[in-house]
């Protein structure tokens, strides 16, 4: 996990739009992972993700311009994703027979399900925003703390030289500050509103 | 489990975190370098103009809803921008299209890996190729003025 450059992404959009390829490739690579966890959800993989994937980066290429808000670019990238995901689906659909015996192997997609999911895809972005605009040696805390697979507090303290007792303490403010970030505070306020944690997705919820 | 809140335990949001950088890590190689490819695609011609996908089989009748998939029916798409609409049907092997309000023209098909096919629109509009391979695709239509360039949509 790298820390992206945590530029403003405004500026980032901008630039992109007046033709600084540097600035693009900092577009994508703060929201790749975030296109590819939609296509995921749609179970959509190889070269039918990347199908998906290229079609929302050649549709955000035409419309820099048309994006007025830069807050909104994580929303439209999802619902972009979502839609092209369900025209690849379909259309694979249309292409591939039906094998009898395994049709019903795999649970039907549900789309309050998926809605559920693509809000928490949302969020995981906002989060990952969030840890990008940690301070440096913060960021490094936070990314040996959430590892695959785990490190120790002593594996930890030892590979960034700091004690095992001042662990605790820069943890808990790092979390405190991505509370705050602001993606994050608004995607839990419309999760209230839109009564997202009702039934279908307290039972279906994953994480 | 409920989308933790605002007031969730560190836990909690350790788990989130976890996630979030599981989903960084599950980006496929390649699609990075194929991504910052798209770049090339920025236009800067002011003259295009484009049309918009107002209607596509594929979405709007519900790949979710639908049933067992139907292999014959045609996957249809219509673009439409304020002097020019096409409508496209990808069945059997082909693609059929036709500009409305009908009239002549000159149709290329574009995917990412350049002009797929050129080709010209009968009176009526209309014009058959073969079906391009999957992936991202769009239409330039020159009717006489600006071209009009379609949405890129995936096939």
């Amino acid at each position: 996990m790298d820390q992206h450059d945590g530029s403003n992404l405004a500026d980032l959009m901008a630039a992109a739009a007046n033709g600084c390829q540097p600035s693009w490739n900092a577009l994508v690579d703060r929201y790749l992972p975030l296109v590819y966890s939609v296509t995921r959800k749609y179970r959509l993989s190889g070269e039918d993700a990347d199908d998906v994937s290229q079609t929302l980066w050649l549709r955000l290429v035409e419309n820099l311009h048309a994006i007025r808000e830069p807050r909104a670019l994580p929303s439209w990238i999802v619902t972009t994703t979502k839609r092209e995901a369900l025209r690849v689906l379909a259309a694979r659909q249309r292409t591939k027979p039906v094998d009898p015996s395994t049709a019903f192997d795999k649970p039907a997609l549900d789309s309050a399900t998926i809605d559920c999911d693509l809000l928490r895809a949302e969020r995981h972005q906002a989060l990952r925003d969030g840890l990008a605009q940690l301070k440096p040696e913060e960021y490094r805390l936070m990314a040996l703390l959430i590892a695959d697979p785990p490190l120790t507090y002593a594996e930890i303290a030892k590979r960034l030289g700091i004690s095992v007792g001042s662990i605790g303490p820069t943890r808990g403010r790092c979390l405190t500050k991505l509370r705050a970030t602001p993606g994050l505070e608004r995607l839990v306020e419309s999760d209230g509103v839109s009564g997202i944690e009702g039934g279908d997705c307290n039972e279906l919820a994953k994480v | 489990m409920s989308l933790p809140r605002y007031d969730s335990s560190d836990e909690q949001l350790i788990m989130e975190l976890k996630a979030a950088a599981a989903e960084e890590r599950a980006v496929p190689p390649g699609a990075r370098e194929a991504a910052q490819a798209t770049f090339a695609w920025r236009t800067v011609d002011q003259e295009l103009r484009t049309l918009l996908v107002c209607f596509d089989s594929a979405v709007n009748e519900g790949a979710l809803a639908r049933g067992p998939s139907s292999p014959s029916s045609p996957r249809s798409l219509s673009f439409e921008g304020d002097e020019l609409g096409v409508e496209i049907e990808i069945h059997a092997g082909r693609l059929t299209g036709q500009l409305l309000p009908p009239q002549p023209g000159a149709v290329r098909v574009v995917s990412m890996a350049g002009v797929h096919a050129e080709v010209s629109a009968d009176a009526a509009g209309c014009f058959v190729i073969d079906r391009p391979p999957n992936g991202p695709l769009r239409l330039e239509c020159n009717v006489g003025g600006p071209i009009l360039v379609t949405e890129w949509v995936s096939l």
